[in-house]
């Protein structure tokens, strides 16, 4: 079988002709693990069924295809960031939450719970908007202390990221401290990551600022490639560095404020599916950007499908399912790695 | 037939006003040259190879490459005259040798397109010239300095350039292959007429076969003659500014060492 996907995907393969495999293969995954995610919930839905039984067709349209649809936009964010700033830092275990933003957002959106502001401006409710805001200044803050005239230094960056998200976190507890039991456990549900929609309006709104983000992130594809080999070479290479770092620095804080606003803090997506991507289909970042995108999707679709079928009564939080379905199988893959290098 | 490469024009670098790196700093080489650049340590032997890579902008000055300024010429298209091997380079990712070699192929890639068969089959005969290709299918993770640094050579000649900048490609590497990489290097300047420059502190692999000694000391330019001039006592000594420094000559080559 490694064998076979060896010959298949083997890494002395063109390129061109190994991206073409990597995506068919991955995009037929999607189909059926959407499918799949569909049908079975505690109301099990028989595809038969939609169109005769309207409780059956508002089920699914309502509830699930739109989850479904946040879950797969959510995660293909979350890991092709992740894919993005691990190859921009050159570092393993950079994350998209590495720059502060999570902790930003959920400030932002505890705030917004612990105040009961309820209300919606143009169609997105506060609760988004508070936790956008949130994001966006805590990447705002995290750039004046990593700039130094006009150059982000990349080590103070990763801190200055680190020590937000402390900083917020610490905020968080605060304001559960003071917020009645009843929303201290809305916040808690938040920050853990929620994937509740009803409808599609909220996923076209982030669609307009994701397709774009999405398309622009890939199209770096070629000078994230050589700048994950080496930073040096690529200015000699012709890549600005200086101007891809800024593009991709802003894109990603857009996309993960994004999906930060509306689904929370949801973990590990964005740092498991790109190594899940590397160790299967190699390094390439021209095949890692588009692999990890299909391949975050189809992990935060499964994992929440676990989330909300797993307990009978009532809903994990999908972060908590992320970070225990994605460990472990993460760990399995570092492990068999290991193996094969000591081959 | 002589005709400049590279030249530096009065070129000064400073990354702090109070201590420039380079200070009016003019040297010509021309094509087909095997030049070494040598000086004591902070002497601005890195900071000159790395202005005529185009890593860094003169502060004055001007750096020419077949007498255009190197600043007026699209980045990519520089890439197609000049590589430049780094120090070292730390690598993350286990990218096989072949991918890190095809990287230097991207200069001629038009955007959005991947390699095609002729770009692979130039990186393959890179891989070949510096005796690496059987590297080629290896994670670059999982190789010795020395062969990472080969590699690096490799990616720099799939570049296809008309001058080599390398800065102290030796520094990792054991006897043998520092021997073998400087034979290497003679072996691209009488084949493909290669401009190559060398930073390096390895005197005594300066031998016959180098056409030309630039010595620098404190971003100045203190010795720049053939090979046989510089590497004297008496010039050595005032390169490196100690007078206990000893030369001799055995079976061709020159002998350097500190009492």
């Amino acid at each position: 079988m490694v064998r076979l996907m060896a010959r298949f995907l083997g890494r002395s393969q063109p390129v061109s002709d190994r991206l073409s495999r990597v995506l068919a293969i991955l995009f037929v995954l999607l189909v059926a693990v959407a499918i799949g995610s569909a049908c079975v919930g505690t109301q099990k839905i028989r595809l038969a069924s939609v169109f005769s039984d309207p409780i059956t067709h508002t089920l699914l349209f309502r509830l699930r295809l739109p989850r479904i649809l946040m879950a797969a936009v959510i995660g293909a964010s979350l890991a092709v960031v992740g894919a993005a700033l691990q190859a921009l830092f050159r570092n393993p275990l950079a994350d998209p939450f590495i720059l502060g933003v999570s902790g930003g957002g959920t400030v932002g959106a505890s705030l917004a719970i612990a105040l009961g502001i309820g209300r919606s401006v143009g169609g997105v409710p506060f609760l988004f908007l508070a936790a956008f805001l949130g994001a966006l200044l805590a990447v705002f803050l995290v750039y004046r202390i990593a700039r130094v005239g006009r150059v982000v230094l990349p080590g103070a960056l990763l801190l200055a990221g680190v020590a937000v998200n402390l900083i917020a976190s610490a905020a968080v507890l605060s304001i559960q401290f003071f917020v009645d039991p009843n929303r201290a456990h809305q916040i808690l549900r938040w920050t853990t990551g929620s994937l509740d929609v009803v409808g599609f309006t909220i996923i076209a709104q982030m669609g307009v600022f994701l397709l774009p983000a999405w398309i622009v992130l890939l199209a770096m594809g070629g000078k994230l490639h050589l700048l994950a080999v080496d930073e040096e070479t690529a200015i000699t290479l012709g890549v600005n560095v200086k101007r891809s770092e800024l593009i991709i620095h802003l894109v990603c804080s857009l996309m993960v404020a994004v999906t930060v606003a509306v689904g929370g803090a949801v973990g590990f997506v964005g740092l498991i599916v790109p190594h899940a991507v590397r160790l299967i289909f190699g390094e390439d970042l021209r095949i890692v950007l588009p692999g990890s995108l299909l391949l975050g999707a189809i992990f935060l679709i499964g994992a929440d499908t676990v989330a909300r079928t797993v307990l009978p009564s009532t809903e994990l939080p999908v972060g908590a399912v992320t970070a225990l379905l994605g460990g472990p199988v993460f760990l399995l893959l570092l492990r068999r790695r290991q193996r094969y290098a000591a081959l | 037939m002589t005709t400049p490469i590279l030249e530096s024009c009065h070129v000064r670098f400073e990354f702090t006003p109070e201590r420039p790196a380079v200070r009016d700093l003019s040297v010509t080489i021309n094509t087909g040259t095997l030049c070494a650049i040598i000086g004591p340590n902070g002497s601005g032997k890195s900071t000159l190879v790395r202005l005529f890579a185009g890593i860094l902008k003169p502060t004055s000055g001007d750096i020419l490459i077949q007498g255009v300024n190197l600043q007026s010429i699209p980045r990519q298209k520089a890439a197609r005259q000049l590589a430049y091997v780094p120090q070292s380079s730390v690598m993350v990712f286990p990218f096989t040798a072949l991918e890190v070699v095809l990287t230097g192929r991207s200069p001629y890639r038009p955007p959005f397109r991947f390699e095609n068969e002729h770009d692979r089959k130039v990186a393959m005969e890179a891989l070949s010239m510096v005796d690496a290709a059987g590297l080629a299918e290896r994670p670059v993770t999982a190789l010795s300095g020395g062969e990472q640094q080969l590699v690096t050579v490799a990616r720099a000649l799939a570049q296809e350039p008309r001058c080599l900048l390398l800065d102290e490609p030796s520094a990792s590497l054991d006897l043998r292959h520092r021997a073998a990489l400087m034979r290497t290097l003679v072996r691209l300047r009488d084949t493909l007429r290669l401009t190559i420059c060398v930073v390096t502190h390895d005197l005594h692999l300066i031998d016959r076969e180098f056409d030309r000694v630039i010595a620098l000391r404190g971003g100045q330019l203190v010795a720049d003659n053939h090979p046989s001039e510089v590497l004297t006592a008496s010039a050595l000594a005032e390169i490196y500014e100690d007078p206990s420094i000893r030369t001799q000559r055995f079976e061709g080559r020159t002998l350097v060492w500190c009492d």
